[in-house]
Parts: structure tokens; sequence; C-alpha cells
């Protein structure tokens, strides 16, 4: 086998360029291994390549030196000049090789790392805008959408966030001139030392959808509120429709009883039942009496006095009886419910009920001529009612019954 | 026995009179139009049978005036008459203590035989509610609860307030509606109260 000492100065050459080539892969492996922090291994194996490689390449240098020089034998001239050079040429490889794993692995690894420009590079990309600032307001890091939603809102990029976040709340919903919607946040973080951040949430989607619910519901309101008037007008329109129904009825028997008289005319007289018929026609005239006139319906006030009037109850009035409105309403019920117990408990025939309008409401003081009351008076049933209804209209309910039975309910005016 | 008849229609008074008038059993002590003071007109006289009927032209109803007679005084008798197929008050009628009850369209049973037998002792009820049709679908095939939220559809109520009204969940509300609809084949839910109402099945005093 040849040694490298006999090999032409061309391969010489070449070889010594594969060196140069090896060494400096090596160093760059070593110096990478500890910037990167790798394992030893990348760092033990590149030194030993290195140092080996520089080893070889003395050992090619000197005979270089040897063979242009006064062939005087310098350092390691004397083992380099003996060595085949396919073993160098195997040992350069092998060297090659393993740099080349290195490197590769090396690479790999880096791919998957983070480097501080990875991290801008990723909030760059992101569709919601972020910043994070140190405690004074200055910008540390800030991401393109924050700077371009800060231009729209406020005409310039996010310089401070402490501009930025004076002219919105800590939290606020702000539409930018694109028409989107962000949802700004503004919260602090403490890394080693405070820090704020301020993140923009694009919720468009979500702002619009909520704003076509509040129409609908709106709308659907409105169709509620038709819904409860044309219920209101409905069930009149229903008792109407009955009554019409009704009337129908009493009309086809009108024209039942004129062939009834039809028959009973064209009957023998013996054969007639004159009882049946008049009974038929006192019905029917008695209902086209009320057709002709129309019915009114009355006053529920009017109808109390009425009552009043069948049970031999005279009902004295003071004062004025409220117009129509649910105070009217609750002081009818209270007279309702006095008079039953006037009747029942007290053996009464006089009722007195004294309205006065006093400062924001109408007091009614009911009471009766008939005997007092043996005990307390325990709130049941109608009067237990009643106070609910005095109350729930924001009134107040009292009663007393010594000396006598009184009752006293104050009811505030504008009650609805 | 002393008859007290409580309608707010005239033809329906002068009804139950000819029959009352027709039997010597019974005799009519008064009428009244409506139901608001009824429970006053029954210390008048010493009535024996109130006939109530349950839905009034001015607000008031038969079902809460019975309840005052029979709180002040149980001995009476007390006919519940109606023509409108609600389904909630013969149960109610039942819970009040209300004797008996008649629809006026009943072509089964005679009122006077009805009268006759509340007075023997006997509570006459008829065995349920007249079955109307709902769009596709009759009364009766939908479900109590079904029933209770269209009752509160009718007075325009939206879902969170039926729910909060029946202790439900608004989804609850929602899907109970749903099946509604598809049941009586309506397409929105004011179609659907308005059939509600002027059908009768529900009532709103």
């Amino acid at each position: 086998m040849t040694g490298y000492y006999y090999i032409s100065e061309g391969a010489q050459f070449t070889m010594c360029i594969t060196e140069l080539v090896i060494i400096t892969a090596a160093v760059y492996i070593l110096v990478k291994a500890f910037m990167m922090d790798m394992p030893p291994r990348y760092k033990a194996g590149s030194v030993i390549i290195g140092m080996a490689n520089m080893a070889v390449y003395q050992g090619m240098t000197d005979v270089s030196v040897y063979l242009l020089t006064d062939k005087s034998v310098v350092f390691l001239t004397g083992a380099a000049r003996h060595i085949p050079w396919a073993a160098a040429v195997v040992f350069m490889a092998v060297s090659a090789l393993a740099c080349g794993v290195f490197i590769y692995k090396m690479k790999i690894r880096e791919l998957n790392m983070l480097a501080p420009g990875s991290i801008k590079e990723f909030i760059d990309d992101m569709q919601d805008g972020i910043c994070f600032c140190d405690d004074i307001g200055m910008p540390i890091l800030v991401n393109r959408k924050m700077h371009e939603i800060s231009s729209m809102l406020t005409g310039e990029k996010l310089l401070s966030a402490e501009r930025f976040t004076n002219s919105i709340t800590d939290t606020a919903i702000a539409e930018t001139q694109d028409g989107s919607v962000w949802d700004i946040r503004r919260f602090s973080l403490n890394v080693g030392r405070h820090h704020v951040g301020i993140m923009a949430c694009d919720i468009t989607e979500q702002y619009d959808m909520n704003r076509q619910l509040q129409e609908r519901l709106q709308k659907l309101s409105g169709v509620n509120e038709r819904l409860r008037e044309y219920g209101s007008r409905l069930d009149q329109v229903v008792r109407e429709s009955e009554i019409l129904a009704a009337k129908i009825r009493v009309h086809d028997d009108l024209g039942r009883c004129l062939l009834a008289f039809r028959a009973y005319l064209e009957q023998p007289e013996q054969q007639r039942d004159r009882g049946r018929l008049l009974t038929m026609w006192k019905y029917n005239m008695a209902v086209m009496r009320n057709e002709a006139e129309p019915q009114k319906t009355a006053d529920s006030w009017e109808m109390l006095m009425k009552a009043a009037a069948a049970l031999n109850v005279d009902i004295a009035v003071t004062g004025t009886m409220p117009e129509k409105s649910r105070s009217r309403d609750i002081l009818i019920s209270a007279a309702h419910e006095c008079l039953t117990n006037t009747v029942k408990h007290a053996g009464g025939s006089r009722l007195y009920i004294d309205i006065k309008k006093s400062a924001g409401c109408t007091t009614a003081e009911i009471s009766n001529d008939g005997r007092v009351p043996e005990h307390e008076i325990d709130e049941t049933g109608g009067l237990k009612n009643l106070r609910h209804a005095v109350e729930g209209a924001g009134g107040r309910m009292t009663t007393e019954s010594v000396p006598r039975f009184l009752l006293k309910i104050e009811i505030p005016y504008g009650v609805q | 026995m002393k008859v007290m008849i409580v309608d707010d229609q005239f033809v329906s008074r002068k009804f139950f009179e000819m029959y009352i008038d027709d039997s010597d059993r019974y005799e009519v002590s008064c009428v009244v139009e409506s139901a608001a003071f009824a429970d006053a007109y029954v210390l008048a006289d010493k009535i024996d049978l109130v006939i109530m009927d349950i839905l009034m032209n001015d607000g008031s109803n038969g079902l809460d005036a019975a309840a005052r007679i029979k709180k002040n005084c149980p001995q009476i008798k007390i006919i519940g008459v109606t023509s409108m197929p609600e389904y909630s008050w013969l149960d109610k009628a039942r819970s009040i203590g209300i004797d008996s009850f008649w629809y006026k369209e009943d072509p089964e049973l005679s009122f006077l035989d009805v009268m006759d037998r509340t007075m023997a002792g006997e509570s006459v009820y008829p065995a349920g509610t007249p079955q109307v049709m709902l769009g596709m679908v009759g009364s009766g095939e939908l479900t109590e609860r079904e029933l209770e939220i269209l009752r509160i559809i009718t007075t325009g109520a939206s879902n969170s307030a039926i729910a909060e009204t029946l202790g439900i969940a608004e989804s609850t509300v929602k899907n109970h509606i749903h099946n509604i609809l598809e049941k009586t084949g309506f397409s929105s839910r004011t179609e659907l109260a308005i059939e509600a109402r002027t059908s009768g099945i529900v009532v709103n005093f």
C-alpha cells in the first residue's frame, strides 16, 4: 500500500483541503453544541473529531514541508509519510460522516426549538391582538394585529399602553372602521416584576348574533304584547259569539212555535194542548223582549248595591267612590266582604263607608251597625284575600274590633 | 226547594227558570246576573241549591263564587254549568266542593235529572271534558302539562315567563311548545294561542 508521502501533490492538496473542511465542521459543531446546550456527546464528539483531524492535518502538512524543503524530518513526518493514503481517506470519510450526522441532528433540534424570533413570529400570526407592557406602560411585545387595532381606534400604533387604555375602559367592546367588533381586556401579569397585558379578541360574529337575538326578542315581545291585547278582546268576541249562537237557537224555536201554533189550530178542539203552547210562546216572547232591549253590563258598584238591597242592608257612603280603577275595585271588594260579614256575623242592617282623599292616597273606613265582635278579628278567607290585594297595590289595611268593627284601607293614587 | 240561578246570559237564565217552573219540587228564589256577589245573595234567603254558570261576561267567575258560598254555607248544593270545554274546570270544581257539574250541550243528561240526583246527595259529574279539535288533534290528546302551557301562552307570556310560572326550565317549555305545534299542525304560537282560546279549551279568568 502506498503511503501519503508517495501520492501525487494534487492528491495531497485535495486531502489537506478536505481535512480543513472537516476541522471547520468540527469547530462549528462544538460552538453550536454550546450555543444550543446540546448533550455532552456532541461536545465530546466534536472535540475528538477536531483533535484527531487536526493531528492528521498536521501530519499532512509536515510531509508537504519535508517535500518542499531540505527533506529534514519535522514533527509528524516520520509517522505520516508511511501511513497508507487509503487509511487516511477512510478516516476522513468517517469523520465527515460523523460531522454530517451531528449537524443533521442539530438542525432537527434547532427546527423544534423556540428562538426569540419565533415567539414574535407566532403572535404576529394571531388573529387577535395582544400586547405586553412593563409596569409603566411601555410596550415590550406587541403583535401586528394589536398595532392595526390601535391604529383604527386611536389613529396611531400602540406606543403606550396607558394612552391606549385611557381611551377605553378595562373591559370594553369596540367597533373598528372595518366593521369588526373587539372585546378589549386589560390584565396583570407577574413574571419577575409586574407587567400589564392587553388582549383584543375578535367577537364580530358573536356580537352580530347577539344583536340579531335582541332584535328577535324585541319582535317577539311585540308579538306577545299584541297577543295579550288580542286575548283580552278575544274573550269578549267569544262570549258574543256564544250569545249569538244562543239567540239563533231561540229564533229557531220561534219558528217551531209558529209551526206548533198552526198544528194547534188544525187540531180538533178537544185534542188541543193550550198549556204547552202557551209555555212555548211565553218563553219566546220573553227572549224577544230581551233582544229588543239590549243588555247593558251592570257596573260592579251597582251590582253590590243590588245585592245589599236583596239582603235588606243599606249602604251609606260618604265621600266619592274613585273612578274606574284598581282602587275602585279594591274598595268594592272590601265593601263586599264587609257586607257578607255584617249579615253573617254582626246581624246588622247598615253598612257605613267613609271615603276620603288624603295626600297621595284614597282612604276608606268601613263599619256597620251590627253586634260588636266578641274577639279579635281572625283574617281568613275573604279578609286575607283583601289584605293581599290591598298590600299588592302598595296600600295598607287595618282591622279593629274594639269599640266596634272597623276596616280601614289606604290605597295610593295611580295604582294600576 | 229554593233555587238560586246565577248566569249572565238571559237565554240560559230563562232556560233554567223554565225547567224549575216545570217541576213541582223546586222554586226559583232569586236570579242573579253575575257571580261577583252571588255569595251575598245566598244569605238573603234560605237557598237549597245554586245553579252557577262558570264563565261570566263581567270578569267574575262561578268557580270563585262557588268557593265563597261553600266556605260560608257548606250545606248549600251547587251545580256548576257551562258550555265551554275548558279542560281544568272539572278538577277545579271538584276541589272547591261543587256538588255536580253539567255541560249545557250535553245531550245525554237531563238537567232536571242532575238537579234531583244532586239534591239526593249524589255528585253528578260528566266522565270527562267534551273533546274539541285543536288543529289536527283532539283536546284529549294533549297532556296536562301541554294544556297548562297552552293556557299561559294565550296570555301572551314569553317562554321565560312561562318557565318561571310553572317552575320548569325554559328549554323544557320550548320542547313542549314544539310538541304542541307538531301535534296540532299550527305553524306559529300565535295561531296556536288564538285557536286554543276560540275553541274554549283554555279560558283565563
